[in-house]
């Protein structure tokens, strides 16, 4: 390699570093966060219970009770997992002017977020592996789910491709705010809609065939309600491929759109001065 | 000082349009449909040219285009029309080299890491400009010798005093010695202790590196301070190219006397002199052409009983406010 890339690399190591550390940084709120994972899976445990209960049949929207309780345990720790958070800091960087030290310095905007989220996902990812992977194994073991425990190293790069799709569709979603003012709401809003569009709540197909046609076309999906449903057995070897081809597809493809964004955003920041 | 152009501006212009919005709900739902578009000119046309090692200020009141002419200089903005080079680059290309080479402080927004010490940031600016260990190593320690911040490395910079944080802005900026250092309001909201220190402290960096600096101030003092050359800048124009004390010279060369009387005087004698500014019968100030200065001083020591005298020049700050007045 040569200096430039190494130099290159570096760079964007020691930013990964630092989302790290800042990610360390404040460790009651680290805990929190996993913590917070948890009270979603249990008002859904009593939502599914009482819907269940009420109801004459075994299955409901052709899920089992404990099928649906793996679902929402799994999208539960899934949803925490990808979270983002860093399109509110961009777009206080895009208010307030603190893109203008990005423009100054020779380090590009698009590779900085990237590395430090990524960094300041890390350590967090790796407690999160741990709580699904034991979860995975109560839930085959102890609670005799059907769970393709043997495909994990899937789920694993299922689960990468999953956060740099996150990562990018948010990135997207954050430079709206190169043209709105009043971002905040809308921030919070498309938060929701994205998360259910993924399955980050209900399985998606308990919405309806019209609506899966409809998701099928869009990267969401490819968030969640994928990895669950390759780890869960719901979809063969076959279906598993195609699904990483797609994630691929679509990390390129929003990787694209983004940049065209930024860029567009840019001339505007530009011409209106941060 | 050298005489090798280091920024060369000629005819810049930016103008920033800005929608119009009358009081209340009413227009706030017209607006909505139809918004009346205004554009304002922040900088009309400026040209100077900056030497490599000089040290200048500029000076002018809120709005007058001094942060938006640095932004231009530093390729943040794009100007409307015009030319600039800095380094013989042209700033809003925006290359690497360019970048390497020059530095923009900012003393309203952060360039450090709000969660973490300050020497995060700092090392996280020696791989941004790629720095080797032994240079970072001996600048990092260079500089918190200078600013005297070596024991608040280590402190989380929200934890810091904006003074101390604008000592780390500064540390932040010069690590990577940039030939060109463009400063906003280095000096805005510190104490005077502290703005005393950061003052020295970039006379002497200036001296010893021969880097080139630019800076803002609404204060005057830093610039009378710092710079042996100033810019006024009122309403996007240069409206003063030269030394500050020197700013008086535009006003048709006039001189102040200070008296103060043994007994009350009357106020129309005086007046025959000149422009009688202050008066209270015991005490004037009087305002006098230089020409005629030693003539007037005679008479007036010949025909009143004067107990003090003095003559001065007319004070910078009056020739500043001036300035912004007729521009």
């Amino acid at each position: 390699m040569s200096i430039q890339s190494v130099n290159w690399v570096k760079k964007y190591t020691r930013v990964f570093i630092l989302g790290v550390q800042s990610s360390m940084e404040y460790r009651a709120d680290f805990l929190l966060t996993i913590f917070s994972a948890f009270v979603p899976i249990v008002i859904q445990y009593f939502l599914w219970s009482a819907i269940f209960n009420n109801s004459s049949e075994a299955k409901v929207y052709g899920y089992t009770f404990t099928q649906m309780i793996t679902y929402s345990i799994l999208s539960g720790i899934f949803s925490k997992l990808l979270a983002t958070g860093f399109e509110w800091e961009v777009a206080s960087d895009i208010k307030s002017g603190g893109l203008n030290k990005f423009i100054v310095q020779p380090i590009g905007y698009f590779l900085y977020r990237i590395s430090n989220f990524l960094g300041g996902k890390f350590i967090n990812s790796i407690v999160m592996m741990f709580i699904t992977l034991s979860t995975l194994v109560v839930l085959k073991y102890y609670l005799r789910n059907q769970i393709e425990i043997e495909r994990i190293f899937f789920l694993l790069v299922i689960l990468f491709l999953a956060l740099l799709l996150n990562f990018l569709i948010f990135f997207c979603v954050s430079t709206l705010a190169f043209w709105m003012i009043e971002i905040w709401q809308v921030f919070t809003i498309l938060g929701i809609v994205i998360n259910v569009a993924s399955g980050g709540i209900f399985p998606l197909d308990i919405f309806g065939k019209k609506f899966l046609r409809v998701i099928e076309f869009l990267p969401f999906k490819y968030t969640i309600y994928f990895p669950i449903n390759v780890i869960s057995g719901k979809l063969n070897y076959n279906d598993l491929s195609k699904g990483i081809l797609i994630q691929l597809f679509w990390v390129v493809f929003l990787f694209i759109l983004s940049n065209y964004l930024w860029k567009k955003g840019m001339k505007k920041y530009v011409a209106v001065g941060g | 000082m050298s005489d090798i152009t280091a920024i060369e501006v000629k005819d810049l212009i930016k103008s920033f349009s800005y929608y119009k919005k009358e009081l209340g709900l009413k227009n706030s739902i017209k607006n909505l449909f139809k918004r009346e578009q205004l554009i304002k000119e922040a900088v009309k046309g400026i040209s100077f040219n900056i030497s490599e090692g000089e040290i200048v200020g500029f000076l002018g009141p809120n709005g007058a285009g001094k942060t938006t002419t640095l932004k231009m200089l530093s390729g943040i903005l794009f100007p409307t029309d015009g030319y600039a080079t800095v380094l013989g680059q042209v700033p809003w290309e925006r290359k690497k080299d360019f970048k390497m080479n020059i530095s923009i402080v900012m003393g309203q927004k952060s360039q450090l890491w709000w969660d973490l010490p300050a020497n995060e940031s700092l090392y996280l600016n020696k791989y941004i400009y790629e720095i080797n260990d032994n240079e970072y190593k001996f600048s990092l320690e260079e500089l918190t010798e200078l600013l005297d911040v070596k024991e608040l490395l280590k402190v989380q910079v929200r934890r810091l005093s904006l003074g101390e944080r604008m000592k780390m802005e500064i540390i932040a900026a010069l690590i990577h010695k940039p030939k060109v250092i463009l400063l906003d309001e280095p000096t805005i909201g510190l104490d005077i202790i502290s703005q005393k220190k950061i003052r020295e402290f970039l006379k002497f960096y200036n001296q010893e590196n021969k880097t080139t600096i630019i800076l803002t101030s609404h204060y005057m003092k830093d610039i009378e301070e710092m710079c042996k050359r100033t810019l006024i800048i009122n309403e996007g124009i240069i409206a003063y190219d030269g030394e500050l004390s020197k700013i008086n010279d535009v006003f048709g060369h006039k001189k102040i006397i200070k008296l103060s009387f043994e007994e009350q005087i009357d106020k129309k004698d005086l007046e025959k002199f000149g422009n009688l500014r202050t008066f209270d019968g015991f005490n004037a100030t009087l305002e006098v052409d230089k020409s005629t200065i030693r003539s007037c001083s005679y008479d007036i020591l010949n025909r009143f009983p004067a107990a003090d005298f003095n003559i001065e020049d007319i004070p910078v700050e009056e020739g500043i406010s001036l300035l912004y007045k007729r521009g």
